[in-house]
């Protein structure tokens, strides 16, 4: 029986057009004051800046790829949309409402829609639960079904789209598949929910190679099939550009460039898409030896306190005295967007 | 048709979803006990306390003569006829320890069951909430940890009198914090895996991700505590029979041994041997704990 092509949340009111939204996320975290010293001298604390004004823009079918080093506030970023934790000001927005004021309906349909997969796909299933189990009491939560069989229908037929066989897997552990195989259960269980939009983080970076691709070509199959919408959140440069259609570039906390894939990637336009784009290996050596080579400076800063002005400011090679003391403006050209005061 | 077939197969498969996951727990505790066996010592405690247990589920028809009977041969030493000899009314000591065992084992239990209850449930809350609910929480154990748990059980036990009921209630309302530190500890450690966060992503609820997800993966380690706050129960119920603020009405061994102070010089047996029952309890208790903890860690025991 067909579950998986009738579930999905109802109101699909926007066939196309934009089906989730961030406006200005910020997420600050305070850092634990230790010392009774600073306890008693009320020095206001300091914050983590994870996300500092992200605005960014999900259209049904795309595949976005948020792209940055360690410590860029991607994953923070993906955990907010997911309304896992709470902006510290900021909207997301969810097929037109702002999670934060969902009511407990809306919220379970939003659990439904919007899911999650994670780097390591181990760690995301329970040791101790049966993969039946793990499939089954999210489907109990969600639809309230009660017949052990119809359990069985719906868990198998996820198995079955992920290329799994439930008659041998369904009443095994997690510990007793392969990494590749768990990333595949994982988005079974996604998928038996009826999610249309599936967060991505590193999906297939704790992967081997091979599996690697096994894993990416059932993703775009699924996508086709269920008309899914991904948001890949990676620092894997090759996987963005064969993947992704649309690509948002972060460097401590907010985006500094996004635009389509091919124009990024052909034509970056910001110094720091310019640096991750170079530091990219390229397997031709003679291509290798005959591009610009640039040599980053330096390490991410620390996101306690971010550097004045550009926060790639420290790092650039390019960088003026504006850098140093103005914010740059976001400037849209065309549908690329790049925040840097020497591009124009 | 051979769709069909297999779907079948599945169905009747998970349907017998009891014995399949009876076998599991068959399988998991086969497993447990190959690794428990190899600590030797943890073994002679479980056999011990099976031992105990089966003498105190049978008293009636172990014990050899009726452990209130008065009788004229008073002091009489171990022999034949009173295998552990008599006390100072000529009361059979060995029909007193089998007796004693039940009230004893049945008191260890009920108050670390009632300990670990209320340990689990705070030390979850605790350590999954996190922030201010921990903070208060904590607070509340080092309160009840401050308390010096003797005194206040003798002063309760004086003012509404010594029943064993009441032993039972204070000392598992006073038990419980070594649990919820050590729940706590592990939960903290545990809400931050991914399979939680995966958890709250698909919509579980508080309660669930507690109690069904984190809480069977802390179930070892509570097992050990567990052990060892019964042998501390134990101890404690003799202790305080020993101080005379016991139930009268029960036969217990720390009740013996309060009614053997006095005969110390004269008939060793009257305090040998309840002695002895309450040492290889506790002792066999901790030794249990310790075979589970060398059970579940089994990388530690090697190092």
């Amino acid at each position: 029986m067909p579950y998986l092509s009738l579930e999905g949340v109802a109101h699909m009111s926007e066939a196309n057009g934009t089906i989730m939204k961030a406006e200005n996320v910020v997420k600050l975290f305070p850092v634990k004051k230790s010392s009774l010293l600073a306890a008693l001298t009320r020095k206001p604390p300091d914050y983590v800046h994870a996300v500092d004004g992200v605005s960014l823009d999900v259209q049904v079918g795309d595949t976005i790829a948020i792209v940055g080093e360690s410590g860029s506030g991607k994953t923070t970023l993906a955990r907010v949309m997911l309304n896992l934790i709470e902006p510290t000001s900021g909207k997301v927005i969810w097929r037109g409402k702002d999670v934060s004021t969902l009511d407990k309906n809306e919220l379970f349909q939003f659990r439904k829609d919007v899911q999650i997969i994670f780097q390591n796909p181990g760690g995301a299933l329970n040791p101790r639960k049966s993969i039946f189990r793990i499939l089954s009491e999210p489907l109990k939560l969600h639809f309230n079904i009660k017949s052990g069989s119809e359990l069985v229908d719906r868990a198998s037929e996820a198995l079955l789209a992920v290329g799994l066989n439930p008659a041998i897997h369904l009443d095994r552990h997690p510990h007793e598949f392969s990494g590749g195989q768990r990333q595949r259960i994982c988005i079974a269980r996604a998928l038996s929910l009826g999610a249309k939009i599936i967060f991505a983080d590193e999906p297939v970076s704790s992967l081997d190679v091979s599996i690697q691709a096994q894993i990416l070509i059932l993703m775009k199959k699924l996508k086709e099939e269920f008309g899914l919408t991904y948001i890949f959140v990676t620092h894997d440069l090759a996987l963005t550009r064969s993947f992704a259609s649309r690509v948002y570039v972060m460097y401590l906390g907010e985006i500094v460039e996004s635009g389509p894939v091919e124009d990024i990637f052909m034509e970056p336009l910001h110094p720091y898409t310019k640096l991750l784009l170079a530091s990219t290996p390229v397997p031709n050596p003679k291509r290798a030896r005959s591009r610009e080579t640039i040599i980053p400076v330096g390490e991410i800063p620390s996101p306690i306190n971010p550097p004045p002005g550009c926060r790639f400011h420290t790092r650039c090679a390019l960088a003026k005295a504006i850098c140093k003391t103005a914010k740059p403006v976001v400037k849209t050209v065309g549908n690329r967007s790049f925040a840097c005061h020497l591009v124009n | 048709m051979e769709m069909q077939t297999s779907r079948q197969v599945l169905h009747k498969k998970m349907e017998m979803g009891f014995s399949v996951r009876l076998h599991k727990f068959f399988v998991s505790a086969v497993d447990f006990w190959r690794r428990y066996k190899k600590t030797k010592t943890a073994v002679f405690g479980l056999v011990i306390i099976l031992i105990f247990a089966f003498i105190a589920i049978n008293a009636s028809w172990l014990a050899p003569y009726d452990p209130y009977l008065i009788t004229r041969e008073r002091f009489a030493p171990p022999s034949a006829k009173h295998w552990l000899g008599t006390d100072d009314m000529g009361r059979d000591i060995l029909s007193r320890i089998i007796y004693g065992s039940r009230v004893s084992l049945s008191i260890g239990f009920i108050i670390a069951a009632l300990s670990m209850t209320i340990g689990i449930v705070i030390g979850a809350v605790s350590g999954y909430f996190g922030g201010k609910v921990d903070t208060l929480l904590q607070r509340l154990v080092e309160m009840v940890q401050m308390l010096p748990s003797l005194v206040l059980i003798i002063v309760v036990l004086l003012l509404l009198g010594g029943g064993i009921d009441r032993i039972v209630i204070i000392m598992g309302l006073l038990g419980w914090t070594g649990t919820a530190r050590v729940v706590r500890a592990e939960f903290l450690s545990h809400r931050e895996r991914e399979y939680v966060e995966a958890g709250k992503a698909l919509g579980f609820s508080k309660f669930h991700i507690i109690f069904s997800e984190i809480l069977p993966a802390v179930i070892p380690t509570v097992l050990v505590i567990m052990a060892m706050n019964i042998s501390g129960a134990i101890l404690m119920e003799a202790g305080l029979s020993f101080l005379g603020l016991g139930d009268l009405s029960v036969i217990t061994w720390g009740q013996m041994l309060q009614n053997a102070q006095r005969w110390l010089s004269q008939a060793w047996w009257i305090s040998f041997f309840p002695g002895l029952a309450i040492f290889l309890t506790v002792l066999s208790f901790n030794l249990i704990g310790d075979g589970i903890n060398d059970a579940i860690n089994p990388y530690l025991k090697e190092r």
